[in-house]
């Protein structure tokens, strides 16, 4: 077992280490505390690229092994590293030391707060067994196949439930099994562990000095151990991967809705590429991301929002053609039941404000949300709002579209509460620069 | 405060509990789990579903071998299966009660094959 987590580790360095070189070619680093803030937004960049790539080999029928992986590793970070060359990008030198005021403290303690956390959950995630049906029936049998058979194996890929889901979660299963040395289920959770402080690591990165620390931790902390994400961490499913990476990239454009840098659209475009290529309703989150982008901006910078849509087109046509030619269908909701939309609406609205899964940050998102609207940053007000509102409507349109699925919050029954978890992310999220825009202002007066 | 200091207590709130904690939860006892924990066998009278367990092995084509060796025994119906902690278990899972389990394991070991009546795992 030490050795599956010891290659399990190494994997996941490897994809920081080539998400960190992406960002090098993308942007440059002035220190290596800039190289450390971002080290989260590289690890989950280093995921998306090496998922994103290998969902096109597959389909392209290059086969999947233990060389082939470390091999499109190297070449990634070596096509990031060429680009920082050539790009002339800025080598990190020195720590950058920070600011030593008060507050330092105060986001020491909440690393401290977060870490301590993380490590607890480590060993919860490593011990773990393959319990949701979801989760046996079809994800990790998917990537056993990738693993097995080196490849899109025609029978499991077709005939395991869900089969329209792209293979990305799969393709990241598979490669840890090789880290592993086999495909060990209990262990392959901690996977998924590696996934949450990234992701963790990567809004915290984000955010700072962009919202006061003390802004900063409390609704990540918070986030953490609502009780539906508590309770959902480390099921060896895409549900929380397609959020993340969904969430980071709407985190990422709402920053480059303020400072334009051309670094943030270029990464939030590779993240949504990998969410199109991680679940069904990524495409939904995807599409919803980019079209509140196009609302908010200047026409001058529909452009570049064009070419990063298209992209992001593109990077679901391997998986689509390759699902076409084997008769899987495109998995969009079949109809559309005008008497469902009533009940369908107030369970979505019910399943987002249950403080029993989510706590109190759907809540407390509204109210920052409102206040950023009067009295802060109205554009980043209409941003998050226009998206919110755009997810909330995609997850009733999925109850009213699948006729099979009961109007219920029972996952048995209907995914809306899974759905939801994109929403309440994003909230917590988006409500440290939601409230900072309030509290600068009020600065300013 | 001194900047210098500030920064020393910064990286003490972050560095004293994030090393310190995996300290004290390894000194209180917790262990690493080991391919041990995935057998358990079954306490005499046991009431719960069984497995005649043949042994287990590091690798698919060791289990594979035990597995002919069984079957040649005369448990045709007998698998290899992964047992979660990283070997493969030969068994036969067609045991119905503790006292029928019981005389299949004595057969076993009579025709020198180191079987054990372990509880079926859960799932």
């Amino acid at each position: 077992m030490a050795r599956a987590l010891a290659g399990l580790a190494a994997l996941n360095v490897a994809y920081a280490v080539v998400g960190l070189s992406i960002l090098w070619g993308l942007r440059g680093f002035r220190t290596w505390g800039d190289v450390l803030r971002l080290a989260g937004l590289g690890y989950l960049l280093g995921v998306a690229a090496f998922g994103v790539l290998w969902t096109a080999l597959l389909t392209a029928g290059v086969p999947f092994g233990g060389i082939e992986v470390a091999g499109s590793l190297v070449i990634i970070g070596a096509a990031g590293a060429v680009t920082a060359l050539v790009r002339r990008s800025t080598v990190p030198h020195g720590i950058g030391r920070p600011r030593a005021t008060p507050i330092l403290l105060v986001s020491a303690a909440g690393i401290a707060l977060a870490g301590l956390y993380l490590e607890a959950l480590f060993r919860t995630a490593r011990l773990q067994s393959l319990q949701s049906y979801d989760a046996w029936a079809f994800w990790v049998p998917k990537g056993k196949a990738i693993f097995f058979f080196h490849g899109l194996d025609e029978h499991v890929f077709t005939t395991t439930p869900n089969a329209p889901y792209p293979p990305l979660q799969p393709i990241l299963d598979a490669a840890a099994f090789h880290a592993m040395g086999g495909a060990e289920v209990v262990t392959l959770h901690v996977q998924f562990w590696f996934l949450l402080v990234g992701a963790v690591a990567a809004v915290a990165g984000l955010l700072h000095g962009h919202a006061p620390e003390w802004i900063v931790w409390p609704p990540v902390l918070l986030v953490l151990v609502v009780p539906r994400l508590q309770e959902h961490l480390f099921v060896p499913q895409a549900d929380i991967l397609v959020d993340v990476l969904v969430v980071v990239a709407a985190l990422l454009l709402a920053l480059w809705l303020r400072d334009r840098a051309g670094w943030r659209l270029a990464a939030a475009t590779v993240l949504l590429a990998a969410s199109v290529n991680t679940k069904r309703e990524g495409i939904v989150f995807a599409a919803a991301v980019l079209v509140v982008a196009f609302a908010v901006s200047l026409p001058r910078y529909w452009l570049r929002l064009a070419v990063a849509a298209a992209a992001v087109a593109l990077a679901i046509l391997p998986w689509r053609i390759w699902a076409a030619q084997h008769d899987i269908p495109a998995g969009t909701p079949p109809s559309f039941d005008v008497d469902r939309i009533g009940a369908a609406v107030r369970l979505s609205f019910d399943v987002l404000y249950s403080t029993e899964r989510w706590s109190v940050v759907p809540l407390v998102a509204t109210i920052a949300l409102a206040a950023a609207a009067v009295w802060g940053d109205r554009r980043l007000a209409a941003y998050i709002g226009l998206l919110s509102l755009l997810l909330f409507a995609g997850g009733v349109w999925s109850t009213v579209g699948f006729v099979e699925l009961t109007l219920t919050a029972d996952e048995s029954g209907n995914p809306i509460v899974r759905y939801t978890g994109s929403i309440v992310l994003l909230a917590a999220a988006a409500l440290p620069l939601l409230l900072s825009s309030v509290w600068r202002r009020d600065e300013g007066t | 405060m001194s900047p210098h200091r500030l920064r020393l207590a910064a990286a003490a709130i972050v560095v004293v509990p994030l090393v310190g904690y995996p300290l004290v939860v390894a000194a209180d006892g917790a262990r690493s789990p080991t391919a041990d924990d995935c057998v358990h066998v079954a306490p005499e009278g046991s009431t719960e579903a069984l497995d005649l367990v043949f042994g287990r092995r590091d690798t698919w084509a060791e289990a594979d071998e035990l597995l002919e060796r069984v079957r040649g025994v005369g448990y045709v119906d007998a698998e290899a299966r992964p047992d979660g902690c990283w070997r493969w278990k030969v068994l036969y899972d067609g045991i119905e009660s503790y006292e029928q389990g019981a005389e299949s394991r004595a057969e076993a070991r009579g025709a020198g094959l180191e079987a054990e009546l372990e509880l079926e795992p859960p799932g």
